[in-house]
C-alpha cells in the first residue's frame, strides 16, 4: 500500500499523538504496511519510555486498613501520589518515541473507565494501568479475567462487597454492558446470575486480592441459558465466548480510533474477523490500522481529538514535555478529561469536547505553551510563507479559507500564529 | 444593568454581521437563532430553571428533621435534633436551624418540599448515584444528561443552558450539544489580535466537515457568549476560579474538581445574567462537601448555612427584577444517608432524601410521602417519589417541554408550579 504524506499523518494521529515532519518523511519512504508494523511493534527499546519509569508509590498495604478521613498522613500520601501518577503518565505520553503503547493503554483506560475518585489508591490505579499495558494487545480473555479481579476494579464497581447471599450486581452488569457485550445482549437474569459467579473476592488488610470461600456462592447458576456451578474464571470465559463479544469490541475500537459515526457491520467485519475465536486484540488493532476505510472521508474527518490527545499532540509537536508545563493538569481539568479520573460511563466523544469554555481553555493553553516553545525556525521564515510552514510543521494538508484568514491576521506574531493553528478545526480533528 | 437585546447583540458581535454560521450537526445556525423573534431572548411564557446540586450526599433527615418521630431519636442518639432545635413546618417535620431563609420561603408558600425522593435499586456510590441523578437513567449507563437531552431537542443556542465554574456537569451534556460554561468572575477573552483571529476562524468554509464546522461554531459561540455576557459580568470581582487565571493558580492542585467556587459567587453570576435578560433557560450551580461520615452536626449545619444564605441572597437580588418571577430553583443531592448514625457521629451513604423546589411561581407545601423510619430496606429509607417525577414536573411546568421525550418514559408530575 503506497502512502501519501497526508495518509501517514492520519495514521500517526490515530495510532499515536501526531507525527513530526521527520517521522512523516520516514513513514512515506517506508510505506504504509512497514509504518503500521513499526508503530505496533517498535523494533528497539524506546529510550523515551526508559527515561520515564512509573513513579514509586506507597504500596496500598501501608494504608489499606486505615481510614483516610481520620488520618491526615494517609490523606497526604493519596493526594501527593495522585498528582505524581497523573503527571507521570502525561509526561510519558510526551516523552516516548513510540506512541502506540501509550495510545493502547489510553484506549483501555477509557474502556474500563475506572476512576481514582472512588478507588482512592494511586498504587492500585497504577497496578490496573500496568495490567492494561501488558494485556491490551494480546487476547481479550486474559484481559477481562484480570480486570474482573483487579483491585482497583473491585473497589470501583463494588466487587469486593459482592458475597453469597448478598450479591452486588454492579460489576456483573457493567462487565457485560460496558466491557464485553453491550446493552441488549444479556438478560436481567444473566446480570443476577453473573453477580453470583463473581462472589467472594475481597481486598485484605495488606491490599491483596483474595477469594474467600465463605463469601463465594458455589451453587449452580444459569448463565446465558446454561446451568452450571460457574466460577469467576468460567463465567468470564462464557462472556468472552459469546458471539456478540467480537462485534462489541470492534465497534468500541472503531469508535475511538476511527470514528463513532457510521460503524456499521460491513465496516467492522475485518476487525470482527481478525478477533476470531481467540478474540485476538493484536490482530484487531492491525486490521483497524490497515482498514481501507480509515483513509476515506467519513473516518478522516469523523473524529475529534479527546482533550488529552489534543494536549499531548500539541506538546509533542512543540518539543515540550508535560513535566515542564505546569498548566497541563489544570487545563485538562478545565477541559473535563484528566487521566485516571474518567466518569463512570467513560468519556464522551466528538461534539461533547467542543464547548464554549473548552475553546477558551484551549486557546489560553496554546498561548502559554507557544510562548514557551522554541519557534526560531518559524521566526526566520518569511511572513508570507508562514502559513505553509506551520501546516508542514503540524503535518496538516491545507488550511480552510476561514483558518487561513484567521492565521494570516496573526502571521507576524509566531507564538500567536502557532497557538491559533493548534486550536484550528484542522488541528482539533484526529 | 442594561438589557441584552437582539439589537445590542448584533451591534456588539462582529461574528453575526451578515454571516451565517455553521453550528455543527444540528444544522441550525446562530443566525437562525438570532433572527427568530425574541424580545427578552426566552420563549415567551417559559421559565428559568436554576439547578443546585449538592455533592457528597446531603443527609435528608438532618435537613428535613422528623423531630416528633421516636424512631428518629432512637436511631441517632447524639446526632438527632430535638423539637426546639428545628424550624417547625408542621407537627412532625422541621427544617434544620441553619435554614432560616428556606423557612421564610416556606411561610410565604414559595417552597415545595418533595419528600422521600429516590429511585429503584439505590446505588450507594457517590459517583454512580450522582451519574444516575444527572443522566436520569437508573437502569443503564447513559452518556447524556437529562438537561443535555432537553438541549438536544431545542434549536441550537449557545446561551440556552449555562453552568458556572470550570466544567459543565454531566446533566448538561447532550449528544449533540452541551451547555456553555461561564467562569466565576469576569469572562476575559485573550487580546484583541487573538479575538479578531477567532472571529475570522469562526466563519464557515467551503467543503469543511460537520466536525470542523462544530469546532468553528464553538469559537463563534464563545465569542457570542463573551459579547452578550462579557459586559454584564465585567464588574464581578476577579476570582481564581476564572478559567484563565486558574490555570496558573491551580497548577499544584491536580485533584481540583467540582470546585465551582462559593455558591453565593456562582449565584451572583446567574443573577447578573438573569437581570440582564439573557436568553438562558437553565443554569447549573453546585456546592460540595456534604459527605458527612464523621462529626456531622457541625459540618452539615455549616454547609446548609452556606446553602441557605446563598439562596436567600439570590432571591433577594432578583426581587423586583423583571425576570425574577420566572425563576425556579431545584435543589438536590445524589442520595440521603443511612437512618442510623455510625460510630463517628456521622452517617454513611443512604438512599432517598428531600428535594427542594422554590421560586415565585412555586406552590409551596409538601409533596410525596415522608418515608417510614421503621420500615426500612436494609437500614435505608424506601423512596416514595421517583426523582424523574420531579424532573418531569420542571421540564413541563418550568421549561415548557415534553418530559417523556427527555426522560424516555412518562412519569407522574407533581403540581409544583402554580
Amino acid at each position: 500500500m503506497a502512502a501519501s504524506r497526508a495518509d501517514c499523518a492520519l495514521l500517526y494521529r490515530r495510532a499515536g499523538f501526531g507525527a513530526t515532519a521527520a517521522e512523516l518523511d520516514q513513514a512515506v519512504s517506508a510505506g504504509w504496511t512497514a509504518t503500521v508494523d513499526r508503530l505496533l511493534q517498535p523494533p528497539t527499546t524506546d529510550p523515551g519510555a526508559t527515561a520515564t519509569p512509573a513513579p514509586h508509590l506507597t504500596p496500598a498495604a501501608q494504608y489499606a486498613s486505615k481510614d483516610e478521613r481520620k488520618d491526615p498522613k494517609v490523606r497526604a500520601i493519596l493526594k501527593t501520589e495522585h498528582g505524581l501518577l497523573t503527571r507521570w503518565w502525561l509526561d510519558r505520553m510526551t516523552a516516548v518515541r513510540d506512541p502506540w503503547p501509550e495510545k493502547l493503554a489510553w484506549f483501555w483506560h477509557g474502556h474500563f473507565a475506572t476512576s481514582i475518585d472512588k478507588v482512592r489508591s494511586p498504587a492500585l490505579m497504577l497496578t490496573q494501568h500496568t495490567t492494561l499495558r501488558q494485556l491490551g494487545g494480546g487476547t481479550f480473555d486474559p484481559l477481562l479475567q484480570a480486570m474482573t479481579v483487579d483491585p482497583a476494579m473491585l473497589v470501583w464497581l463494588d466487587g469486593r462487597t459482592n458475597r453469597t447471599g448478598q450479591p452486588n450486581e454492579n460489576y456483573a452488569r457493567e462487565c457485560m454492558e460496558l466491557f464485553a457485550l453491550g446493552q441488549g445482549h444479556y438478560s436481567e437474569t444473566d446480570v443476577r446470575e453473573l453477580a453470583r459467579c463473581f462472589t467472594g473476592w475481597i481486598i485484605d488488610a495488606t491490599g491483596t486480592v483474595q477469594l474467600r470461600s465463605g463469601r463465594t456462592d458455589s451453587g449452580p447458576k444459569t448463565l446465558f441459558g446454561t446451568t452450571a456451578p460457574f466460577t469467576t474464571r468460567q463465567a468470564v470465559d462464557a462472556i468472552v465466548a459469546r458471539p456478540d463479544c467480537p462485534r462489541f469490541l470492534a465497534a468500541r475500537a472503531w469508535s475511538r480510533l476511527a470514528t463513532p459515526v457510521a460503524a456499521d457491520d460491513p465496516v467492522l467485519q475485518p476487525l470482527v474477523t481478525a478477533l476470531g475465536p481467540n478474540r485476538d486484540l493484536g490482530a484487531m488493532w492491525r486490521a483497524l490500522l490497515t482498514h481501507p476505510a480509515l483513509l476515506a472521508p467519513p473516518v478522516r474527518t469523523g473524529l475529534v481529538k479527546q482533550p488529552v490527545e489534543w494536549l499531548v499532540s500539541v506538546l509533542r509537536v512543540l518539543g515540550l514535555r508535560a513535566k515542564d508545563v505546569p498548566t497541563v493538569v489544570p487545563t485538562l481539568t478545565a477541559l473535563g478529561q484528566v487521566p485516571f479520573a474518567p466518569p463512570s460511563v467513560g468519556w464522551p466523544e466528538n461534539y461533547a469536547w467542543l464547548s464554549t469554555s473548552s475553546a477558551l481553555v484551549r486557546i489560553r493553553f496554546a498561548l502559554t505553551v507557544a510562548a514557551q516553545a522554541d519557534l526560531h525556525a518559524l521566526e526566520q521564515t518569511a511572513v508570507s510563507s508562514r502559513l505553509e510552514a506551520v501546516a508542514h510543521f503540524l503535518s496538516l494538508d491545507a488550511w480552510s479559507a476561514a483558518s487561513a484568514a484567521a492565521l494570516t491576521s496573526v502571521a507576524k506574531d509566531p507564538p500567536k500564529l502557532l497557538a491559533l493553528a493548534v486550536c484550528s478545526p484542522e488541528s482539533l480533528l484526529a | 444593568m442594561d438589557t441584552l437585546t437582539r439589537r445590542r447583540f448584533l451591534l456588539s458581535s462582529g461574528v453575526v454581521a451578515g454571516t451565517a454560521l455553521a453550528a455543527g450537526a444540528t444544522g441550525v445556525t446562530l443566525n437562525h437563532v438570532l433572527s427568530r423573534a425574541r424580545t427578552d431572548g426566552r420563549t415567551p411564557g417559559s421559565g428559568i430553571l436554576v439547578l443546585v446540586t449538592l455533592y457528597g450526599g446531603n443527609d435528608g433527615l438532618s435537613t428535613l428533621v422528623p423531630y416528633a418521630d421516636a424512631a428518629y431519636h432512637d436511631a441517632r442518639p447524639g446526632l438527632a435534633f430535638t423539637a426546639d432545635q428545628t424550624l417547625h413546618l408542621d407537627d412532625a417535620l422541621g427544617l434544620n436551624a441553619a435554614l432560616p431563609g428556606l423557612k421564610k420561603r416556606w411561610d410565604e408558600r414559595r417552597l415545595a418540599i418533595v419528600r422521600g425522593v429516590g429511585y429503584p435499586k439505590p446505588d450507594h456510590s457517590h459517583f454512580r448515584s450522582m451519574a444516575i441523578w444527572q443522566t436520569a437513567a437508573p437502569e443503564h449507563a447513559a452518556t447524556t444528561g437529562w438537561l443535555g437531552r432537553w438541549l438536544d431537542s431545542q434549536p441550537h443556542d449557545p446561551l440556552r443552558a449555562i453552568s458556572i465554574g470550570a466544567v459543565a456537569p454531566p446533566a448538561l451534556a447532550g449528544a449533540r450539544t452541551s451547555g456553555a460554561v461561564l467562569p466565576l468572575g469576569p469572562l476575559r477573552l485573550p487580546d484583541s489580535a487573538i479575538t479578531g483571529a477567532l472571529r475570522l476562524a469562526a466563519k464557515p468554509s467551503d467543503g469543511e466537515s460537520p466536525l470542523q464546522a462544530a469546532v468553528a461554531a464553538s469559537c463563534s459561540d464563545l465569542l457570542a457568549v463573551a459579547d452578550q455576557l462579557g459586559p454584564t459580568l465585567a464588574h464581578l470581582a476577579a476570582s481564581d476560579q476564572n478559567v484563565g487565571a486558574s490555570l496558573e493558580g491551580a497548577a499544584a492542585a491536580p485533584n481540583a474538581k467540582k470546585g465551582a467556587g462559593p455558591l453565593d459567587a456562582q449565584l451572583a453570576v446567574v443573577s447578573e445574567c438573569i437581570k440582564a435578560g439573557a436568553p438562558t433557560q437553565v443554569y447549573a450551580v453546585s456546592l460540595g462537601g456534604f459527605d458527612t461520615h464523621a462529626n456531622e452536626k457541625d459540618l452539615q449545619s455549616r454547609m446548609l448555612g452556606e446553602l441557605d444564605s446563598a439562596l436567600a441572597g439570590f432571591v433577594a437580588d432578583l426581587e423586583g427584577s423583571a425576570h425574577g418571577a420566572d425563576v425556579t430553583m431545584l435543589v438536590h443531592s445524589e442520595f440521603g444517608r443511612r437512618v442510623a448514625a455510625n460510630g463517628s457521629d456521622g452517617t454513611d451513604h443512604g438512599t432517598a432524601g428531600p428535594v427542594f423546589v422554590l421560586g415565585a411561581g412555586v406552590s409551596g407545601g409538601f409533596y410525596g410521602d415522608e418515608p417510614s423510619l421503621t420500615n426500612l430496606d436494609n437500614g435505608d429509607l424506601k423512596f416514595t417519589t421517583d426523582f424523574r417525577s420531579v424532573y418531569a414536573s420542571v421540564l413541563n411546568q418550568v421549561l415548557g417541554s415534553d418530559p417523556a421525550q427527555t426522560l424516555g418514559a412518562s412519569f407522574d408530575q407533581l403540581p409544583l408550579i402554580a
